[in-house]
This record gives C-alpha cells, sequence and structure tokens, in this order.
C-alpha cells in the first residue's frame, strides 16, 4: 500500500490512529504488528511469508545469542548462520536471477532462472535484522523476549517499504514505553504533510519529465537540453521520493509514539562528495559504516591497499543493495572512485578559497547528477548514450521547441525544487516558531497542502514507485 | 507561560481538525470501498480505481489540482494527458494518436469498402475532421501533439490514389472563404467541434452528396437561423481532472428545429424506439448528462433514423462521436440515415450487416484520426486465417450449455426472440484429439464467421474428460439478432481450431428457430 494512496489516508491510516489511541497499552504493540501485517499483505499477498520467516527466525537465533555465553564459539557460529541465512534469503529473492543471467551470459552456460517475485522492502527489513543479531553478538543491547515486539520492530508499517532502516537499540525503549504528547502528534502530522508533498506535487511531478527524457534514450526526441532536464528532474525526483517516504515514516511513527532518526540532511548542498554520503540515506550509510566498514577495520589499518579494499567492499556493496543490476554495481563503484579521489588526492575540506570551494559544489553537484543517470538508466549502454547526449557527443540537436515549452512549463517547480532542497525554509521557520501567530499561519499552510495532497492524488493516476529494486 | 499554553492549544487544534478531515472523509468514502470488497473478491487495483473515481467531491478536488497547477505556471495535466496551450485552450495526447501502420490499415478498409460499394453502385466520401492541432490552429510546438499532420496528409494522398472521393474539413478551415475561427471551432475542454462546427461542416457533406450523389438535401438544414438556440454552459472532457478554474468554461450550443418534424430512432441493439418531433426522437433523455452525446441517445454500434417528411436520401454514416450532432441535422434532409461506429463493433462485420438491410444513396464516412485503428471489417483477420487451414467434421469438439444464460434442452435447435437485441451463446470447446484446449473458437452465421470468447473456466468438462488441459475451454459470444435477420439465417455452425492451429473442427449446423 502507498502512503500517498487515497485508501491508505482514508482508510487505514483513520483506523490506524483510532486502534493506537483507543486500544490498552499492552495489546498496543501486538495490534501495530497486526496492522502492519495487513499493510504488508494488501501490497503483497502471499509474498508475506519470507517477512514472517525473517521476523520467526530472527527472534530464534537472537534469543540463542543472547543466551549463549561470550567468548565462547557457538556464540559466534550461530550469529554467522544468522547472518548468512538472512543474507541467502536476499540472495536467492533478489540476486540469484541475476547472477544466474550474469554467468550464462559470461560462461554461455543455460542455468535456469527462478520464478520469483521481489517481497518489497525485503532489503529494509534484512538489513534491520542483521544489525539486530549483531548489536546483540556485540553485546550493544540484549535480545527481545517478546515476539510481537520483535515482530513490530521488523514489520513496523510507516518503515518496511522504504526505511529508515532503523536499529533495535533506538526502537526499543519506545517498544516498551513510548507517550505520545500532542506535540508529538502535531509534529508528526506536519511531518506527514510534508512527505506527501514532497512525493505527490513534487517528485511525481518531476518524474513525468525525467521519465520522458529517459524513455527517448536513442531517439531523436532526446536532445542535449532535454537529457540535461531528465537528469535534474531526476535528480530532484529520487531525493523528493526518497526524503518524502521518509518524512511520512517519521511521521507516523511520531503519530504512533515512536521516534526516528534523520534519513536525510538536505543532501544536495554538500561541498563534497563525502559529505553528500553523510546527508544521503543516512541510516544506511551508517548501517554500512557500523555493520561492514568498522567491522572490516574501516579506516584505522596499517596498509593503504587495505583500506582502498575496506572502501570497495562498502560501495560495491552499497550499489549492489540498491538493485540486482550491473547499472547499481557500476553505480557503487562510481561513487568509490570519486569518494577515493576525495579522501586521497583533492581533500576538498581542506580548501582555503571561496571560489575553490564553490567550484568543487558545483564538481560535486555535476557528480551526483551524472551518478543519478546510471542510477536511472536501464542498462549500462542506455546510461552510456544518455550521458553522451548530455555532453554533446550524439548526432543530436542542442535544443527544439518541445524543450523550450518544457522549461517554461516546469521552470516554477525547479525553482521550488532548488529552494526545498536547501535548508533555506527550514531556517526561516526556525527563527519565527516561537511566535504565536506563525504558527497558527503555518498550521493553515498544512492543512490546505494536505487539501491539495489529496488532490493529487485523486486526480493523477501517474504515480511510480521508485523502490521494486531496493 | 501564556505563549506556551497557546501554542500547544493551537497543536491540539492542527491535530484535531487533521484527525477529524481524515476520519470524515473516510466515512464519507467507505460505502465505495466496502461495496468493493464485500464479497471478498477484489482486485487491489480496481478497488484502488474506483475508489479514486468515486471520491466524494472528487470535482472539487479537480478543481484545486487545476488552481495547483496554475499557481506552478503549469500547462501539462497528469502524465501528459491534457495540456492548456497559450490561449487557454485544452488539448488531449491520446485525441492526437495516430500511427501510421493504423492509418495504412485505414486506407486499406477504405479501399476495400470503395470496391464493395462501387460493386452496388453506391457512391461513397470520406470526411476528414480536422485534430485541434491542425497547422495555423494551435499555438503549439508541434512536436508536444502534432503527431498527425503527416500521416493524414498520406492518407489522403492514398485515398485520393485510391479515386476516393475525400472532404478535408482541415483544409476548408483554414482556406475557406467562410473560415471559422478557433474558437468557434473547436471546444476550449473537449475534444469535439463545437455544434456551429459540425453544422458548417454538414454544409460541405450536404453540397457534396447534391453533387455527386443522386440525393437531394435541403441545404437549409444547416442553416441556423431555421432554428432555435439555447446555449448551455459546459465543461467537456479534457477539464475532468483539471476542474473549472485551470481553463475557461465553453458554451454548448442546441438548435432546436423552428419547423414541424417527424423521425424515429431506432436503436435495436440497445433496445431504444424513439418517435416523434426532433427534440423527442433525437435528443437524449438524459439531456445534458454529458453533452457531447445530448444527441442520438448515446453511442451504439449500429442505428437507424427514419424521417417520415422526406421520401428521397438514404444515407450510411460511419463516424464517431464527432459528428453526432451533424448527423442528426443531416437526418432532417434525409428519409433514412443508418448510423455505425466501428468502436463498438465487437468482433463483428456490422458494415456487411448494414449494406446487406438497406439499398442507400450514398455512404460517408467521418472519422477522427486517433479511430484509425478500430478495424472496419474485425471479421477479416478471422477469415483469412481459417481458409488456409484444413477443415475436418468435428461434431464431438464442442457443445451448446446456454443460450441468453438459460441451459438449453435441445441444443441443436436455437430459438432467437426477434424482439431482443442479441442473443448470446455460451459453451465448451475444445481440440479433443489432441486432448488440449483450442486455439480459437468462431462462431459461423450465414456469410460471418464470429470469433467467441474463449478460455473461460470450464471444470466440469475437465472432470468428465479427466484432463487438466481442459480446464479453461469455455466460449461466450453475443451476436445480433438483427444479423440473423439480414443474413436470413436458419442456421449456425461452431468452429473449432486445433491447439496447433493447423486444422479447424466444424460442428453440425445447429438449427436457428427465429419464432423465439
Amino acid at each position: 500500500m502507498d502512503f500517498s494512496s487515497p485508501i491508505f489516508l482514508f482508510l487505514f491510516l483513520p483506523i490506524v490512529l483510532i486502534c493506537a489511541y483507543l486500544i490498552r497499552d499492552e495489546i498496543r504493540n501486538i495490534l501495530l504488528f497486526a496492522i502492519s501485517l495487513v499493510f504488508y499483505w494488501y501490497g503483497q499477498g502471499n509474498f508475506i511469508l519470507p517477512l514472517l520467516f525473517s521476523i520467526l527466525f530472527n527472534y530464534v537465533v537472537g534469543l540463542t545469542i543472547d543466551k549463549s555465553e561470550s567468548g565462547k564459539g557457538f556464540k559466534k557460529v550461530i550469529f554467522v548462520f544468522g547472518v548468512v541465512c538472512n543474507v541467502l534469503m536476499l540472495f536467492v529473492f533478489k540476486y540469484y536471477n541475476f547472477t544466474v543471467a550474469s554467468i550464462n551470459k559470461l560462461c554461455n552456460t543455460s542455468i535456469s532462472a527462478i520464478d520469483l517475485i521481489l517481497p518489497i522492502g525485503l532489503s529494509f527489513f534484512t538489513f534491520k535484522a542483521i544489525s539486530y543479531l549483531a548489536d546483540i553478538y556485540v553485546g550493544k543491547t540484549k535480545a527481545e523476549r517478546n515476539l510481537f515486539n520483535f515482530a513490530l520492530y521488523i514489520s513496523f508499517f510507516p518503515q518496511i517499504m522504504s526505511g529508515p532502516i532503523t536499529r533495535y537499540v533506538d526502537f526499543k525503549a519506545d517498544l516498551v514505553r513510548r507517550k505520545t504528547e500532542i506535540e508529538d502528534v502535531s509534529n508528526g502530522i506536519e511531518r506527514l504533510i510534508c512527505g506527501l508533498s514532497k512525493k505527490l506535487i513534487l517528485s511525481n511531478t518531476f518524474a513525468i519529465i525525467a521519465d520522458r527524457a529517459f524513455n527517448s534514450i536513442g531517439s531523436n526526441e532526446l536532445t542535449v537540453v532535454l537529457s540535461w532536464m531528465g537528469s535534474i528532474c531526476y535528480t530532484f525526483q529520487i531525493y523528493f521520493d526518497f526524503s518524502g517516504y521518509s518524512d511520512m515514516a517519521i511521521g507516523m511513527g511520531e503519530l504512533l509514539g515512536f521516534s526516528c532518526k534523520e534519513n536525510f540532511d538536505y543532501p544536495y548542498i554538500s561541498k563534497s562528495g563525502t559529505e553528500f554520503w553523510r546527508r544521503w540515506h543516512i541510516s544506511l550509510g551508517s548501517w554500512f559504516r557500523d555493520y561492514v566498514y568498522i567491522p572490516l577495520g574501516g579506516s584505522h589499518v596499517e596498509k593503504r591497499s587495505r583500506l582502498l579494499a575496506n572502501l570497495a567492499a562498502v560501495w560495491i556493496l552499497t550499489g549492489v543493495w540498491h538493485g540486482a543490476n550491473w547499472t547499481f554495481i557500476v553505480w557503487g563503484i562510481y561513487w568509490l572512485v570519486i569518494l577515493v579521489v576525495e579522501k586521497f588526492i583533492i581533500f576538498p575540506n581542506k580548501f582555503q578559497h571561496t571560489s575553490s570551494k564553490v567550484i568543487y559544489r558545483i564538481i560535486t553537484l555535476l557528480c551526483i547528477n551524472l551518478g543519478w543517470v546510471l542510477f536511472r538508466a536501464s542498462t549500462l549502454s542506455e546510461a552510456w548514450s544518455y550521458i553522451k547526449t548530455m555532453f554533446g557527443f550524439r548526432q543530436i540537436s542542442i535544443i527544439n521547441s518541445f524543450d523550450l515549452f518544457l522549461l517554461k512549463d516546469n521552470f516554477v517547480l525547479i525553482m521550488v525544487g532548488i529552494v526545498l532542497s536547501t535548508p533555506i525554509a527550514k531556517k526561516l521557520c526556525t527563527k519565527t516558531q516561537d511566535v504565536v501567530l506563525y504558527k497558527v499561519v503555518k498550521m493553515g499552510v498544512l492543512l490546505s497542502l494536505f487539501f491539495v495532497c489529496v488532490a493529487y492524488s485523486v486526480n493523477v493516476s501517474y504515480n511510480p514507485f521508485i523502490y521494486f529494486d531496493f | 507561560m501564556k505563549t506556551r499554553i497557546s501554542k500547544k492549544s493551537i497543536d491540539c487544534l492542527f491535530s484535531f481538525s487533521f484527525m477529524g478531515i481524515i476520519l470524515a472523509t473516510c466515512i464519507l468514502n467507505f460505502k465505495t470501498f466496502y461495496d468493493q470488497i464485500k464479497d471478498g473478491e477484489f482486485e487491489r487495483e480496481e478497488v484502488e480505481n474506483l475508489y479514486k473515481s468515486e471520491f466524494r467531491d472528487k470535482d472539487k478536488f479537480s478543481d484545486l489540482y487545476g488552481i495547483s497547477l496554475d499557481l506552478l505556471n503549469k500547462r501539462i495535466v497528469g502524465n501528459f494527458e491534457y495540456v492548456k496551450d497559450n490561449s487557454g485552450i485544452m488539448h488531449s495526447n491520446a485525441s492526437a494518436n495516430c500511427s501510421e501502420a493504423d492509418a495504412e490499415q485505414f486506407l486499406e478498409d477504405m479501399i476495400t469498402l470503395k470496391e464493395d460499394l462501387d460493386r452496388r453502385g453506391i457512391p461513397m466520401v470520406y470526411v476528414q475532421i480536422p485534430s485541434r492541432e491542425l497547422a495555423g490552429y494551435s499555438d503549439y510546438p508541434s512536436e508536444v501533439f502534432n503527431k498527425t499532420a503527416g500521416v493524414i496528409e498520406k492518407l489522403m494522398v492514398g485515398l485520393d490514389d485510391a479515386g476516393i472521393d475525400t472532404i478535408n474539413v482541415g483544409e476548408h478551415c483554414l482556406n475557406a472563404e467562410e473560415a471559422m475561427s478557433q474558437d468557434q471551432f473547436f471546444f476550449k475542454t473537449d475534444i469535439h467541434l463545437t455544434t456551429d462546427a459540425e453544422m458548417w461542416v454538414g454544409k460541405y457533406v450536404a453540397d457534396y452528396l447534391n453533387e455527386n450523389t443522386t440525393c437531394e438535401i435541403d441545404k437549409d438544414i444547416f442553416d441556423v437561423t431555421q432554428y432555435r438556440k439555447e446555449s448551455y454552459i459546459f465543461r467537456g472532457n479534457l477539464v475532468k481532472d483539471s476542474g473549472r478554474y485551470f481553463s475557461q468554461d465553453d458554451l454548448f450550443d442546441v438548435y432546436y428545429p423552428n419547423f414541424e418534424t417527424s423521425m424515429a430512432l431506432d436503436n435495436r441493439l440497445q433496445g431504444i424506439r424513439k418517435e416523434g418531433e426532433f427534440n423527442d426522437a433525437i435528443l437524449n433523455e438524459e439531456f445534458g448528462k454529458y453533452w457531447i452525446l445530448s444527441y442520438l441517445q448515446w453511442t451504439s454500434p449500429y442505428y437507424k433514423i427514419t424521417n417520415d417528411y422526406q421520401a428521397k436520401n438514404n444515407v450510411l454514416m460511419v463516424m464517431d462521436s464527432m459528428c453526432m450532432r451533424m448527423v442528426s441535422y443531416l437526418s432532417i434532409g434525409c428519409h433514412k440515415v443508418t448510423i455505425l461506429d466501428t468502436r463498438y463493433f465487437d468482433g463483428i462485420d456490422l458494415i456487411d450487416v448494414a449494406l446487406k438491410s438497406e439499398i442507400y444513396d450514398a455512404v460517408v464516412i467521418c472519422h477522427q484520426s486517433s479511430l484509425f485503428g478500430h478495424d472496419f471489417y474485425p471479421e477479416r483477420a478471422g477469415k483469412e486465417v481459417l481458409s488456409s487451414m484444413q477443415s475436418v467434421n468435428g461434431a464431438n469438439m464442442c457443445d451448446v450449455e446456454f443460450c441468453n444464460g438459460v441451459r438449453a434442452e435441445n441444443t441443436n435447435i436455437l430459438s432467437v426472440d426477434t424482439a431482443q437485441p442479441y442473443f448470446e451463446l455460451s459453451g465448451w470447446a475444445a481440440d479433443l484429439q489432441s486432448g488440449l484446449a483450442a486455439k480459437n473458437v468462431y462462431i459461423a452465421v450465414g456469410s460471418h464467421v464470429i470469433e467467441c470468447e474463449y478460455g473461460i473456466e470450464s471444470q466440469s468438462l475437465s472432470a468428465f474428460f479427466e484432463n487438466e488441459n481442459l480446464f479453461e475451454c469455455g466460449f461466450r459470444v453475443k451476436i445480433p439478432t438483427e444479423l440473423i435477420m439480414e443474413e436470413n439465417a436458419d442456421s449456425y455452425q461452431i468452429w473449432v481450431v486445433s491447439a496447433d492451429g493447423k486444422i479447424v473442427y466444424k460442428s453440425l449446423d445447429y438449427i436457428i428457430n427465429g419464432d423465439g
């Protein structure tokens, strides 16, 4: 079920809120788990089984690790077994067919693929489960004794589809004891409306131009200007889509009494690629840092080659996590190269002159933009063809009247996109937050914005979902 | 302290307002959702689409959507479904879609029809309705929508080469002395022509018929001064998503004759017969529900208008919704007008049925370019394939089980109630030779070979033959009673195409008892 669909907003959400506020504390988690299952079942049908398996399996493994004495090999064996089984499930559903197709192509074999549908949110809930097992293993937390509490952590409906990848250590306090103040509810609603607006009004509208451009790869319709517009619009689309979903998830969490860390922090104002990845999909970046990079030794290794190997492992895995396609793997390697260059050659943090800082910011934005082209294209050859068009290496016209029409039609939208990608609005709000009149005006604006979102949700059938591969 | 309390109360007000809104909307729309799922069997996508389309006060949300588009200075609605041009006129992406292949198919159909009509000695003319993206009419960049111009130009040359007379209304729009301006010719909010434009087109059609056929049509029927005009505020199909504020409103003109008329509209396929004055027989009972269909009692594949005040002029119009008002007024000048709409042929060569039913003075084809893809001869492809197959007796390969939903007692004799518009047959058919489901199933009636809907669940058949391959071997077909009558058909056969598509098994003759 999509958070921005009218059925979710006007059927599922009211029922959830009524249940959550009116039902006794003792059974609230059980009820929220049941609601999360309904939410998942509605979107996935019979493919609820991998989720149920993951819950039961990780619950048992977590308890077993917890009960095992530390320092004993058994604990390690159980932990490794748990992680391997989780990764195996992810591999079977998400990567098996891709691996088979790649092997068949490379080795001219004919290993048959299996007919499986990728369960939505598999990467998200599997990563949650692995972090849970790892945290128990290193003694950061105790295993959850209550099955329903654990099940709710894994399947919590606001986060199951597109994250954030919350840690059990952050989630458990709210599982046991949470109090919903009116400020939390108000903040939650505000975040929900902001997320909806990002998704419905901005992201979906940017998507139309991006799709138009990326669907024209190879044709004469894709001019130089359209290709740039397409990549810029996709840059906005993916940010407003993903951060919009995160806002909605955080907002709904707050409505239900769960706090959640931020997942995006205005990534497009980053001064470097390294900073971009500290601001983009923070929960995923910190997951790889804590559960892959640091266990491998992180940057505290003696040999530079080892450090490079650690970075390579993280970035190839980051690419692979986003989808079973060579474009994602190359996208991961692309970011590896940029970050290695920044770390060992350019050192953008040490720039002194404003001009060099500004230039590097522009270069960073360009790198981000080109990275999204790789990410959005269906194949590497499509991505290459698209990039060639952007830089005028195809015998194609630079601009036509359709591009001018599109530019004119989307000028205001792009301006809005630019402003909302920066913290300008947030800073203005912070400065005036103590003024009561401001709060009243904000309330009015937010409710009006909600009605506009409903209008988009009810009227526009075009609603791309870009997490199928995740 | 005072400020803190105020802020908290604002938080309270905000939260309760939001909760109140979603709860009230939930209650107001709950019935739509419940009706969809109460049986326990539902398609998620269907439920969501219906929930959206029947959302309470959807038109107000459309208005709001339109306002927000205006605020963003956007002219594209949805995913390019509609676009507003600089003059505030709406355009539809779908209405301008016309592929070269479709136009080629259409040309082939026109040539086939022309040959058939030549054999019958009936003149034919093709009327090309201009698209809204007609050069010089719209200020839009041609890449946005106008993908039809070249295709239509080619089609017109092709028709000319085939010796088919044409009236290119688009050319007249640009060149005629009395050319209408864009806003007179097209609605701002609907793909159809204004009533004045249809009257204007009607003059050209009447002129052609008078000059090139035996028709003698009084040209005054298209003189608007002969009518009492009433104008109604009209919001067309191009603004259904973007509401009333995004574009301007249109006026829909209805011309009521100032003279006496006596007419009948006979739509056998929908069981409609209307008689009386023009206003009673031609104008829709549900006047104004959707203004374009306020004439001719909704759209239908095949119907006739008879005019008691005219003794001459029998015209066959093959058209779509673009000419509904033009043909309504043309019928005032004709004794009989038969109307065919290819969009609803549903697998049956109704052109053939119509040509057998009357001797026409002329045939007029009038289509918008987006409908070139609709087959004039939907039986043709099936007939061609079947003629290349080996024909074998296959009496035991099929059976009729139901006729009009009633279990057939004697399946060899089919009683057709001629008062009913259709008769519907259903049963089973399979390639029992190979123990597999058939490839296709057809019903052969007279000269018609109609493809059946095939693949319907047939659990009992599968159980009877103890063969899982026969689980989806049910067929269903709907045949217009008109076809039986025009063909004078007294029997029909079921033709079952073998699973490999090489043999056609033909059943014995099933007797048609037309008394009902």
